[in-house]
């Protein structure tokens, strides 16, 4: 009896246990064999492209938050936004921590295919094969090209790491330029001109040479650049194009009644559609979960139900040339009376300023106008006249904290979900002809090679501005200042000025001192103004200045804010990293 | 009694009752010695012979009658006689199970007639343990028990809930009062992990892992708690964070009985902060942005505007009001009845509860139907088959968390409808507008538990168990989020929140299988008595998840899926996951003349979670008790001390609960969608690092505890503890250079050591019986190992604090003037006097490694400036009953935490929100003893999380008062009812705290942040009072 339970025990025992454990993953593949065909290996490849879309704050892709931590830019005050401008950034700040992150994870995932697809390659024709590796390569060398503005030296990862041997030492950034220059050599022909069939998301051979023109820029490679960037001029003849502003150019130095000027048939939902001016671009899509962003809503004013994070500085306000092509200070058009008459088109066409309409409605930061027109009836078809609403864009505590907004970047196709949050899907461009075109200029000048393509190339960008061409005969320094002004004034707000701060040594003079602001959009006086340098910064006379204006002092130590730092994660995880200098 | 309410930490309480017990033994002392040397001269041994019977009468079977001092005794038959040789003088001791012990000195008569008294503390009581159960004074580990009568006393309708304060050891913190939501979270002795793993215990039911909160508290019989790793190394892998063994209520040998529960209730908030109006908000923004260096935000017309229009209906702009317009009605019935046919018992049961919120549109609905069956189908084999059915649906606003948040928004607009539109609220967020038509999430759990178990008695010694308990349960979520336009106050649009009418319906189902099968074998031979259990278990889990998604709703009445836009925009998506665990097990348990106990456990279990190498692990624990009451030198203390015993426990618990993937050592590829061209494409990728070298979390843990009763009226119960967790799965930084999010490691250390203690004092005079019970425990928790790295930013994980500390700088109070802000650290932003002043501890080191302030203010002047672990937990349960009356107040509190709150939740100013009462008291040039910092809307500098915004989080409040009447049982006679119990009840009547006013302080303790709530935050809903009344009736 005893002897039968014993065994029925154990049996019961051994039923249970003798059981399967193994329990796999039930909701995809994992890594071990992947890739194992092309199809496999372009699923991965897209993984690449799609890392780049991953990099933002404050929902807001970064290239469009970047100006925002300049003179030419100004956030809401805030320990992301004002550290990085006040000498106060710290090593855990969640702004420098997002590139150095995204970025690494977009390499790792070209690396995730990289190191395979030698493996698959007789699974495909040989051309596909080049491409592919290609694509993978030049998104890598991009990733880096950026790290490298941002942090200086940084590891140089060019294959997977696992936990065991992550802990790379840092690279020095004129060997990972040089790098980059180097691997776009070997791999730039080996893409189509273009892929407008992905809708430049994916990136042809303009793209790769237009990045290295722009490392061997960065890197003072002065020839090399030019050359590249000829090179890819050269490509994108009858692919890459600037495209004229629409005819509401017209409405630009007018007042909101006359009409709202729109530079969307480029940086809107229109351009994206149409535009040949975009080289290369980030794709956003509401579809894909995930894939949208809050950009609209970060920088719309209150009444086009956004929430003012960010607006253009009275700096950048001040920089626009007249319409005759002089800096206001020489101007003799120039009212500083009327400030917003008489100047660039572009300062309306990428700003909103007092008096304009912005999002279909008149933007007044000022109190003492307590209604302002809406002009969505009138756009609807609805009435002829605009209807009144309370000014909120003056009342609200958190109202344009410079008194300026963006409009480059922004859609009116937006207004209706913009209070909405994440569901902008409006792409992003990573490479736009205008820059390219500026590159090329940028490289001949500072290689002293001054000749007509020169003049050629910022022409272009002013006169589809409806600006006036350049006075002949110019000097290499006139012909630097006429660059960095295109520079400063037709990027503005993509992203560039936080790089070209630095790399033209001007860093400690515009980002000392004062940031000037004008949140309750007061009038103010020429006085105000002492001049503009040689770079295009206004110099203001402090004292009369603050009569007028709202500042936001500045700190920069080149000791410490060249670069950012190391997130101290980072740090902490990796014994071979050293810290950059200040932090 | 009023003094013991006022005892904030119960300490002193504790102290008082120790005295008084202290006192009564010595007097006890004295007079038992007293009783030995009045000795009677010694005769010739003659037969005594004598009854043993109950107070009511009853003979008592069974009990020892022994003659003290010599080894004579016998026990009383089944009349209750007995017969024994004894002189005159000598002493009987008369002892039974669940009686107060007798002496009796021999006198003339060779009869006796000896009335035992009911012991008023059950000391023969047998509790549950892991697969069997066990006397409670053969206990050697560190259980708690809790009796279906505690829970009864208060009407609540999450059982976590009800277990706050009642048993020591065990923390329960309630964050929400949200229905259907208001459940606790419950630590047992400290957290043991951090970093995502799983702290909360493992919950058998009936020894099938369940949800306490799907339980109704009245089908509970007992609660056992398992707290050292001796009583919970039998559940191995998964009991390093305790285990709570419920079982449910089962049919007795009555032939019939029936009993109805029912109450009514309602709710109110337990607080909310109180705020001034909007012209208040008007004169300070503008006085903060004067301050900022701006302008005036509202002139004087703005505010001469907005006075006119706040006088024409102050009430247009009462956010508060306007939101809690929920009628928090709550009622709850249960239905029970037990029936008894000879060899089939079965006692079926209902209940219902329905809640609804302080905002309308919210409630909770719940019924949960069970059926106990036993059935004897042999003299040695019984079966029992228990069913359940639970049903829980939970109705929320579509934005509920949103509507907290602005419970304490800008006054100087109108959250209500304007000429018939919703007003613009804030920043088109209208909070009334949500409430009322900005749709809903609805949330439906069902849970079907089946559970079949066959237990066979071949021979008297041994029993054989196997069970078969399948799971079956479904969760579904249904989010209807409305566009809800917002408008100008000149009727034009203002914009909507959200810009699509859509539905997501989620679908979780669960199945978890359990089957068990466990031989016991007990054998007494002489003075030694074994016990021997050993069995097996295989559990499975298999989980799907589904999820439909579509938007644009033409018809906003109809809330399914296909009344939305069939176009692109809809959605989908479904994941399937699984994971297994077969363990054995066994507990050896051996004692001698019950005097001396041990006790052995030995768990072996495999998860599929590890990868082979480390999937198997062995839990062994061995316990051993002293009772030292049952020795010969204590026989002269019988009559006083029921019971002495000593134990000590050490053993090992796992933690197999990783979060995030069930199958952390494989090398998940995820699959997403690219756009190119507006195309859709598929992408595949890797974003998580595995590590195939994870293994489990293990717990050791060292306990000593003493039980005492005494008088058959006091017993006490205390405990120390130290607990070590090793291996701790967390994510630590690993570099980024990976491209990977960070594998989970087995990286960290923590050490938990405390101590908890139980009083209960139990007493009658006359008509008059009352008690006072008294739980009081205390851990320190630290990280002893997190390989030098930190997690965290406001809410801290470092080597050498405690889990889930504060982190931030040290406050100073506030800058006075602009010479002492020249004098001090540079810290954020540009400085003003009444602005908030740091210490500056680090910067760099001097040759010993101490650190030398460097002049400003950075992140390395943080420091842990406090913990979120409540110490000092308490209950005070006090119970007073005459005649038919009752009365039960229960107390319950935390003597020690730290709470934190930022933001405009306390900071005045901060994000546009109402200034409450208490923040008027600012700094400005003409009051410098300020509370708070100057007004700024822009501040970085106060906004810091600093020990400025950190308050004592200690409170004591009164959880639960009751006064009931029982009819009298004449009134009931001719009825034929047993029995009728009317109660009026309060819960969270009152609360004493020093934490932010208007802040309810549980909502602190954030560990695993619910509902929204994190630390720092104080949108919550909060927590409830409830006002009820109910009746017991008994069939």
């Amino acid at each position: 009896m005893i002897k039968k339970i014993i065994s029925a025990v154990l049996l019961c025992s051994i039923i249970f246990t003798r059981c399967d454990i193994e329990r796999l993953p039930l909701n995809g593949p994992t890594a071990a064999t992947f890739p194992a065909s092309e199809e496999e290996a372009m699923m991965g490849l897209y993984a690449a492209y799609k890392g780049l879309t991953l990099l933002d704050a404050s929902s807001t892709p970064l290239p469009h938050v970047m100006d925002n931590i300049t003179d030419i830019g100004y956030a809401r005050p805030g320990t992301n936004y004002s550290s990085p401008i006040t000498s106060s950034l710290t090593t855990d700040n969640a702004l420098i921590g997002k590139p150095w992150e995204t970025h690494y994870k977009t390499i790792a995932r070209c690396h995730l295919v990289l190191d395979h697809l030698e493996n698959i390659k007789s699974e495909m024709t040989d051309d596909r094969y080049r491409q592919i590796e290609a694509e993978l390569r030049f998104i890598r060398a991009y990733c880096y090209s950026l790290l490298v503005e941002l942090y200086g030296d940084v590891p140089l990862v060019l294959k997977t790491l696992d936990l065991d041997n992550s802990d790379l030492p840092r690279t020095p950034k004129d060997k990972i330029q040089q790098w980059i220059i180097d691997e776009m050599d070997q791999i730039a022909d080996n893409l189509p001109a273009s892929q407008s069939a992905y809708g430049n998301v994916r990136a042809g051979r303009v793209a790769a040479y237009m990045l290295k023109a722009r490392v061997a820029l960065y890197s003072e490679k002065y020839k090399e650049a030019s050359a590249a960037a000829h090179k890819a001029l050269e490509l994108s003849e009858g692919i890459f194009e600037l495209t004229p502003f629409d005819k509401s150019i017209d409405y630009c130095n007018q007042t909101h009644e006359v009409g709202e000027p729109e530079c969307t048939n480029i940086y809107g939902y229109d351009g994206y559609a149409t535009s040949k001016e975009w080289i290369w671009i980030m794709e956003y899509n509401q579809l894909i979960s995930g894939n949208t962003h809050n950009q609209g809503y970060y920088m719309g004013s209150r009444l086009g139900r956004g929430c003012c994070y960010w607006g253009p500085t009275q700096n950048l306000i001040d920089s626009f040339q007249d319409k005759d092509g002089n800096p206001i200070d020489k101007s003799t058009i120039y009212d500083a009376e009327n400030p917003f008459k008489n100047r660039d088109p572009r300062m309306d066409m990428y700003c909103a300023r007092p008096h304009s309409r912005l999002m279909g409605i008149q933007f007044e930061p000022n109190t003492s106008f307590k209604k302002v027109n809406n002009y969505w009836n009138v756009i609807n078809g609805q009435s002829t006249t605009p209807s009144s609403i309370s000014n909120t864009d003056a009342t609200n505590a958190y109202r344009s904290f410079s008194g300026y907004l963006w409009r480059k970047h922004t859609d009116n196709k937006d207004y209706e979900t913009n209070s909405s949050k994440g569901v902008s899907d409006l792409n992003v461009g990573i490479f736009r002809y205008a820059e390219l075109l500026l590159l090329y200029a940028e490289a001949k000048i500072e290689a002293n090679e001054i000749d007509a393509s020169v003049y050629e190339a910022i022409n272009k960008i002013r006169l589809r501005a409806k600006m006036p061409v350049l006075p002949n005969n110019l000097t290499q320094q006139e012909l630097r200042t006429a660059l960095r002004y295109e520079r400063k004034i037709e990027l503005c707000n993509d992203g560039v000025r936080w790089y070209d701060l630095r790399r033209w040594g001007i860093a400690s003079e515009v980002m000392n001192g004062y940031i000037y602001l004008n949140r309750a959009a007061e009038p103010w006086t020429k006085d105000v103004l002492i001049g503009i340098d040689e770079n295009y910064s206004p110099k203001y006379n402090h004292v009369i200045a603050t009569k007028y204006f709202n500042t936001q002092e500045v700190v920069y130590k080149e000791s410490k804010d060249k670069l950012w730092p190391v997130p101290q994660s980072e740090i902490d995880a990796n014994k071979n990293l050293v810290q950059n200098p200040g932090y | 009694m009023k003094s013991y309410f006022n005892q904030k930490s119960g300490i002193d309480l504790f102290l008082k009752t120790a005295k008084f017990a202290f006192l009564c033994l010595v007097c006890l002392f004295s007079c038992s010695y007293v009783y030995a040397s009045t000795g009677f001269p010694q005769a010739e041994a003659g037969l005594i012979t004598g009854e043993v019977v109950d107070v009511s009468g009853e003979p008592v079977i069974g009990a020892a009658v022994k003659l003290k001092h010599a080894n004579v005794g016998t026990v009383t038959d089944i009349d209750g006689k007995f017969s024994v040789k004894a002189n005159e003088g000598d002493v009987l001791l008369i002892t039974y199970v669940g009686y107060l012990p007798k002496e009796i000195v021999v006198g003339k008569s060779n009869t006796l007639r000896v009335v035992l008294e009911e012991s008023l503390v059950e000391i023969g009581e047998v509790v549950v343990v892991g697969y069997g159960t066990q006397k409670k004074v053969n206990l050697t580990g560190a259980i708690s028990t809790i009796g279906t009568e505690t829970l009864e006393k208060r009407p609540v309708i999450s059982t976590s809930s009800a277990l706050q304060g009642i048993a020591p050891g065990v923390t329960v913190t309630t964050q929400s009062g949200a229905p259907g939501a208001d459940g606790g979270q419950i630590k047992i002795r400290g957290i043991s992990s951090f970093g995502g793993s799983d702290t909360s215990p493992l919950i058998l039911i009936d020894g099938i892992a369940g949800v306490i909160d799907y339980l109704d508290p009245n089908l509970i019989e007992s609660i056992t708690v398992l707290k050292d790793a001796a009583s919970a190394a039998i559940y191995g892998s998964r009991a390093a964070n305790g285990v709570i063994l419920i079982t449910t209520k089962r049919a007795d040998q009555k032939k019939f009985s029936a009993n109805y529960k029912g109450y009514v209730g309602w709710q109110e908030a337990t607080d909310i902060p109180k705020v001034t109006d909007g012209l208040t908000y008007m004169r300070m923004f503008n006085e903060a942005s004067i301050n900022d260096g701006g302008t005036e935000l509202y002139s004087e017309s703005d505010i001469a505007d907005f006075k006119e229009k706040y006088m024409a209906d102050p009430k247009n702009y009462n956010w508060q009001d306007a939101i809690l317009q929920g009628s928090g009605f709550t009622h709850n019935h249960f239905i029970s009845m037990t029936a008894n046919t000879g060899n089939l018992l079965i006692r079926p049961s209902f209940s219902y509860s329905s809640q609804d919120g302080i905002i309308k549109n919210t409630g909770y609905e719940r019924y949960v139907f069970r059926n106990n069956i036993d059935v004897e189908l042999l003299k040695n084999l019984k079966m029992k088959l228990d069913m359940s059915f639970t049903n829980g649906d939970r109705q929320q606003i579509a934005n509920e968390g949103t509507v907290w948040n602005y419970l304490g928004r800008m006054p100087t607009n109108i959250p209500i409808r304007r000429n018939g539109l919703w007003s613009e609220g804030w920043v088109n967020n209208n909070p009334v507008g949500f409430i009322e038509e900005g749709g809903n999430r609805k949330t439906n759990n069902i849970e079907l538990i089946g559970s079949l178990s066959l237990s066979y008695t071949p021979v008297e010694w041994l029993n054989l168990t196997g069970v078969l308990a399948p799971r079956y349960r479904t969760r579904n979520t249904h989010a209807f989020t409305k566009s809800l336009m917002t408008y100008n106050d000149d009727g034009s649009q203002a914009g909507a929140a959200n810009t699509y009418t859509s539905l997501t319906e989620t679908a979780y189902r669960y199945y978890f299988q359990n089957y068990q099968f466990y031989a016991t074998a007990s054998k007494t031979w002489g003075d030694h008595s074994f016990k021997l259990m050993a069995g097996s278990s295989r559990e499975t889990y298999d989980q799907k998840y589904l999820m439909g998604y579509r938007r644009d709703y033409s018809y906003t009445d109809y809330e399914v899926l296909a009344a939305g836009a069939d176009n692109e925009t809809k959605d989908n998506n479904g994941t399937h996951d699984q994971w297994c665990l077969i363990s054995a097990f066994g507990r050896f348990n051996y004692d001698y003349k019950s005097r001396y106990l041990l006790e052995a456990n030995l768990r072996y279990d495999g998860s599929s979670r590890f990868i082979k190498k480390n999937r198997w692990a062995v839990f062994p624990s061995f316990s051993g008790g002293w009772r030292i009451s049952e020795e010969a030198f204590m026989e002269d203390a019988k009559t006083y001390i029921d019971q002495l015993k000593l134990r000590a426990s050490w053993g090992k618990l796992g933690n197999q609960n990783i979060p995030g993937s069930f199958y952390p050592f494989a090398e998940e590829l995820a699959i997403g969608g690219i756009s190119m061209n507006e195309n859709i494409y598929q992408l595949v990728t890797m974003n998580a690092m595995a590590n195939p070298n994870l293994k489990w979390e293990e717990s050791t843990m060292l306990d000593f505890g003493i039980d005492i009763n005494l008088l058959g009226k006091i017993s006490l119960t205390a405990d120390w503890y130290r607990k070590i967790t090793d291996g701790i799965l967390l994510k630590l930084n690993t570099s980024q250079l990976t491209g990977l999010n960070s594998p989970y490691q087995n990286a960290a250390k923590v050490k938990n050591a405390g101590w908890d203690l139980g009083i209960n004092y139990n007493d009658k005079f006359g008509d008059f019986d009352w008690g006072i019970g008294l739980n009081l425990s205390d851990v320190k928790n630290k990280i002893t190992d997190m390989q030098g790295q930190v997690s965290g930013s406001l809410l801290r994980n470092q080597e050498g604090a405690s889990v889930n500390s504060i982190y931030g700088y040290m406050a100073e109070g506030l800058y006075q003037s602009k010479e002492e802000i020249d004098a001090g650290p540079t810290q954020f932003g540009t400085l003003q006097p009444g602005d908030i002043k740091y210490k500056d501890i680090a910067g760099t080191f001097d040759e010993n490694g101490k650190s030398i302030p460097d002049g400003k203010i950075t992140e390395e002047d943080k420091v842990i400036i406090g913990s979120t672990i409540p110490r000092y937990t308490y209950g005070i349960n006090l119970n007073l009953g005459w005649k038919g009356f009752k009365l039960n107040a229960f107390f319950q509190g935390v003597g020690r935490v730290d709470g934190y709150l930022n933001s405009h939740y306390v900071i005045p100013c901060v994000n546009s929100s109402a200034i409450k009462t208490w923040q008027l008291n600012y700094w400005r040039e003409d009051n410098h003893n300020a509370e708070f910092p100057r007004l700024s809307t822009t501040s970085t500098n106060n906004t810091q999380n600093s020990t400025y915004w950190m308050k004592s989080a200690a409170y004591l409040r009164l959880k639960n008062l009751q006064v009931g009447y029982s009819l009298p049982s004449k009134l009931l006679k001719k009825t034929g009812l047993k029995n009728i119990y009317l109660y009026a009840n309060a819960q969270n009547l009152l609360t004493i705290t020093d934490f932010w006013k208007g802040y309810d302080p549980e909502i602190a303790y954030d560990s695993d942040a619910t509902d929204g709530v994190s630390i720092g935050g104080g949108a919550y809903y909060p927590q409830v009072k409830v006002f009820s009344i109910g009746i017991d009736i008994k069939f």
